[in-house]
């Protein structure tokens, strides 16, 4: 995982170049979101950071705040949809996530979710995180 | 907790910390010039090989690596041995992930996509080779005959972390105790099964003392079966266990009061995680991409 806060810089690309340092610790997908506080995109596919990324896909990762991940799967299958960083949230905010390690109860953490969810979605995070974690950084 | 935004840099601290790191970022996971928890990765690895051949000398020629990972220890191994080190192997780095399902025949390639012999620096030599881990025993199986059919005279397997023995649930996913050779066999019996003339394995304790770490601060439980938290029930568990139809046994009121965590430090009986998917492999033995078969069919949009 990488993240990175730095308005001026092209953040896509400095967290592709993290990723890349940190290809080795998994090689099945990747993916970078990235924010200019208001906005959030996320672009993420099958493969090594250099296959699922070009300039132009990171050309148009604009903002000034990224957080990027390469995923090898060891909870949920090495799917699409799986990949991170994962996007969710509901009417008025939205989070991009991205999770290294495993949470052991997950399976209790999903059933305790799935009482919270509208419809249940898919994914190995987006069934284990609360909808939109409301967190007040500290200051 | 870390945050960083227009603020600046700070932390929080939201619940005491016990950590138990993972013992094989030393071994084997963690990029060599990674520092955790002040110990250096290279040093650590080369300390392994150290130990490794105060633990399990042998008479040879020649001590070489597995390229790339198992290069660190056998540094270590040359140098506490005396024995010179050399380069037996060349790896091409470039197989990685070609995402192109290999044919059979490229598939009978097996090793030699990624690691060919050097028979000049081979030929007639007694050979240490140190790797870092035996997990199903099949890589070294080949690269065991290989290093013979490459005019090897004798080949001692030297391994820098204790048999991997159990499932790992907190990042790693090894096969199932049924496919990991050391599960069932004796060291001898592995060394047989490989096909090496002498194996050893670094111990436990030799493996911990060289990352510097106590020991109670490190996870160990794929070589000891000792898991640093309670773990949930057989069936709670596993790459799959999100996968399977929604609720799984909480009864979708949360709460998983159901589940029955065993004691911290415990042995865990979990034999076989749920099988989601059988993928076509690559030339590394790596998905090639969304697996197929009919459970995770299901679970395509
Ligand atoms: S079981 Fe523990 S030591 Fe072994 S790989 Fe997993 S976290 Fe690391």
């Amino acid at each position: 995982m990488f993240g990175v806060w730095a308005p001026g810089e092209d953040v896509a690309k400095l967290t592709y170049y993290g990723l890349y340092a940190l290809q080795h610790r998994g090689q099945e997908s990747a993916g970078i979101a990235t924010s200019d506080g208001k906005r959030l995109l996320v672009y993420k596919d099958m493969g090594l950071v250099s296959q699922v990324f070009d300039e132009r896909s990171l050309a148009s990762l604009t903002g000034h705040l990224a957080v990027g991940h390469c995923r090898y799967s060891t909870t949920g299958g090495s799917t699409w949809e799986n990949a991170q960083p994962t996007l969710d949230g509901h009417d008025g905010s939205t989070v991009a996530l991205a999770h290294n390690g495993n949470l052991i109860n997950a399976a209790d953490l999903r059933d305790l979710v799935a009482g919270h969810r509208v419809e249940g979605h898919r994914g190995e995070i987006a069934r284990a995180t609360p909808p939109t974690p409301r967190w007040s950084p500290p200051s | 907790m870390i945050a960083i935004d227009e603020d600046g840099l700070r932390s929080q601290r939201f619940a005491p910390a016990a950590p138990h790191g993972c013992v094989f970022e030393y071994v084997y996971l963690a990029r060599p010039d990674t520092t955790i928890a002040g110990r250096g990765v290279h040093e650590a690895r080369v300390e392994m090989g150290r130990t490794l051949a105060r633990e399990h000398p042998v008479e040879a020629d020649m001590v070489m690596p597995t390229p790339e990972s198992g290069t660190p220890a056998a540094i270590g191994y040359a140098q506490e041995s005396g024995i010179p080190y050399g380069q037996g192997l060349v790896k091409n780095s470039y197989v990685g992930r070609t995402f192109i399902a290999p044919s059979q025949t490229i598939r009978q390639l097996g090793i030699r996509l990624k690691l060919n012999p050097l028979r000049e620096v081979i030929k007639g030599k007694r050979l240490v080779v140190v790797d870092d881990t035996i997990v199903r025993g099949n890589t070294q199986r080949a690269l065991v005959r290989m290093l013979r059919e490459a005019g090897a005279a004798e080949v001692h397997v030297r391994i820098s972390a204790p048999p991997v023995q159990w499932p790992c649930f907190f990042g790693i996913d090894f096969p199932t105790r049924a496919e990991l050779i050391a599960t069932g066999l004796a060291v001898e019996e592995v060394c047989t099964s490989i096909g090496a003339d002498s194996l050893g394995y670094i111990s436990e304790e030799g493996m911990v003392a060289a990352t510097r770490q106590p020991p109670e601060r490190l996870c160990t439980a794929c070589f000891t079966g000792v898991y640093p938290v309670a773990m949930p029930e057989d069936g709670r568990l596993g790459k799959g266990v999100l996968e399977l139809e929604l609720p799984l046994g909480g009864g979708g009121r949360g709460g998983g009061g159901d589940s029955d965590p065993r004691a911290v430090g415990e042995r865990h009986p979990h034999r076989q995680a749920p099988l989601v998917d059988v993928p076509v492999l690559d030339v590394d033995g790596v998905p090639t991409s969304a697996g197929g078969g009919a459970a995770e069919a299901v679970l395509r949009p």
